[in-house]
């Protein structure tokens, strides 16, 4: 074992953390298997790097994680454009049979992804932890952020969130 | 008080400031229509922004995730070799297997230990777990592996029973010796790779560009078995209706892996061709590896048993294990040659798999399919040679693929 963790210390972050480090990353991609595909390289970048003494781990594992998910949403959105047109319309399909709140939660689920994917990455993950319950002091020690500025930076990242959100889907919302 | 800043009224939404501070705001917003007004947007803004976040599903209780799993899983492909357990080799190449077929299932990177456990270390697991995959598998004498027979086999209620796992875990670190546990080492031809190895390897000659080869180190162990305490993890899996006969107590199983080749083609996982120790990124690009395709080669293990043991009342428990009936068992029991076939648990997660002729003899070809595309593995046995041929994408091309060996 690598870093300043023991074997045990280790194993003790990995089960409490786990769990909700998937959650979250779920939240960003949008799939169970690639978040916890990627929920294991936050372990793993962990498990590699002794951390600082004085370190706040959950921090670091969220703004791992959070940093992770979103690099993965952008690269997932300027890539496949195409794919992800492709796998709505299967979506569509799929889901058909399920009924029209499922069509629309999934299609609302992709705007929600696309706006992510468009903010400053930073004002994404800002969002990203406050919506999944991290308070100020955790948001502050996780992000690095003054403590006195993250109601500031909520504001920006939502209003700039909102705008973002208008402009490309304002047209189809309450169709 | 002075107009509040956009972060105190952020910050007195959300209830982050304390009762002081919030007494005052709220005085001041008695008397300021200004910055009542934008409390008004920006909590507006903030539902309407979380809301809208929230609608990606929850971020707590998954109750779909297994963490103790998933943390065998993560010690697994990253763990496994600074284990200090003595028999790190074994219970590796276990692992390994565990994890490919979740890898199978998820279209995730094929590992390379993955690639080798699908040609050699089966037959380990066997041992290593003498509880399911093992006995369902043969031994006697000594074997040499011929060909081999997929089984779909299922061991989910054995999955997460952590009691049952911390007794196999115990059983193997008591009983079990490992002789080699040699590293892989790169091979700069074919030339050099075959002499490493100590066989002619072959390449695919449908592919022009140059291969890396890489030679598998040789993996042996023996173990003595300890029937009481199998049975005791018989009883633990809550199959305590499966009783091992008497003549398996003390006996001596002996396995020898001999050395192995993987040929790799194309733009491969970084990692692929490394000692198996380097993690390969998580994050493949859709059709990136489309042309890595790795091909390994590993002479029959063999493996010395009793020559009295029953392998097939053996297999028959194995089966039962994995959730057959007595009957299924037994049936399927009778239609193996326990003496030179390897039984292939096929992954639960496997998308299908399918019975073809490569290079003149049966082979069987599994297929995953997940999110980042289809990867499949063609398997078979030719002249004391287990293949294993690993792709990532359509499995279209993999029979035509192996055919070209030369």
């Amino acid at each position: 074992m690598n870093g300043r963790f023991s074997p045990e210390e280790f194993e003790a972050l990995f089960v409490k953390h786990y769990p909700r480090i998937v959650g979250i990353l779920r939240r960003i991609v949008g799939d169970h298997g690639r978040a916890e595909d990627l929920a294991s390289e936050v372990f793993l970048k962990l498990h590699r790097h002794s951390l600082p003494q004085d370190s706040n781990v959950a921090g670091w594992l969220y703004r791992t994680a959070t940093n992770l998910g979103i690099d993965a949403l952008r690269a997932t959105a300027r890539r496949n454009n195409f794919e992800q047109a492709a796998a709505r319309d299967s979506n569509h399909n799929k889901t058909a049979e399920n009924g029209f709140d499922q069509i629309v939660r999934s299609e609302k689920a992709q705007r929600v992804h696309d706006v992510l994917a468009e903010l400053k990455p930073a004002q994404a993950q800002l969002l990203l932890l406050r919506a999944s319950g991290h308070s100020y002091r955790e948001l502050s020690a996780a992000l690095e952020i003054e403590p006195g500025s993250v109601g500031t930076l909520l504001v920006r990242a939502e209003e700039a969130f909102e705008q973002r959100y208008l402009e490309l889907f304002a047209s189809e919302e309450d169709v | 008080m002075n107009c509040v800043s956009e972060n105190n009224l952020r910050a007195y939404h959300d209830a982050e400031l304390g009762a002081a501070v919030d007494s005052e705001i709220e005085a001041h917003l008695a008397t300021c229509a200004s910055c009542s007004h934008r409390l008004r947007e920006i909590a507006a803004t903030s539902e309407y922004v979380q809301g809208q976040i929230e609608s990606l599903g929850p971020v707590a209780l998954e109750p779909n995730i297994d963490v103790h799993a998933a943390l065998s899983r993560f010690k697994a492909e990253h763990e496994g070799t600074t284990e200090s357990v003595p028999l790190a080799a074994a219970l590796d190449i276990d692992r390994s297997n565990q994890t490919g077929a979740r890898a199978l299932a998820r279209g995730k990177r094929w590992r390379p230990l993955w690639i080798g456990a699908v040609a050699a270390t089966i037959l380990l697991c066997s041992l290593a777990f003498p509880f399911g995959r093992g006995l369902a598998q043969r031994f006697l004498g000594t074997l040499r592996v011929e060909k081999i027979q997929p089984v779909r086999l299922d061991f989910s209620a054995l999955d997460g029973n952590r009691p049952l796992q911390e007794m196999l875990r115990q059983m193997i670190s008591d009983k079990v010796m490992v002789t080699a546990d040699e590293k892989m080492q790169p091979a700069s031809s074919a030339a050099d790779a075959s002499q490493l190895a100590g066989f002619p390897v072959h390449v695919l000659s449908t592919r022009t560009d140059a291969p890396k080869f890489i030679v598998g180190g040789q993996h042996a162990f023996h173990m003595t078995i300890d029937r009481n305490r199998l049975q005791d993890i018989f009883d633990q899996a809550g199959r305590a209706d499966l009783l091992l006969p008497a003549t398996l107590d003390g006996a001596n199983v002996s396995v020898n892996v001999p050395r192995s080749i993987m040929v790799e083609y194309g733009n491969c996982p970084e990692g692929h061709a490394a000692a198996g120790t380097e993690p390969v990124p998580s994050q493949p690009r859709t059709g990136t590896w489309a042309n890595c395709l790795a091909l390994q080669e590993v002479p029959s293990p063999v493996v010395n048993m009793p020559a009295d043991l029953n392998l097939q009342q053996l297999a028959e428990i194995g089966f039962q294990l994995a959730g057959m009936s007595a009957t299924q068992a037994r049936e399927l029991g009778q239609t193996i040659d326990w003496k030179s076939t390897l039984v292939l648990p096929i992954p639960r997660f496997a998308s299908s798999y399918t019975q073809v002729t490569v290079n003149g003899v049966q082979g069987t070809l599994i297929q995953g399919s997940g999110h980042r595309g289809p990867d499949y593995v063609l398997i078979w046995v030719k002249n004391g040679i287990i293949y294993g041929l690993v792709g990532h994408g359509d499995s279209g091309s993999a029979v035509a693929l192996a055919n070209s060996l030369n």
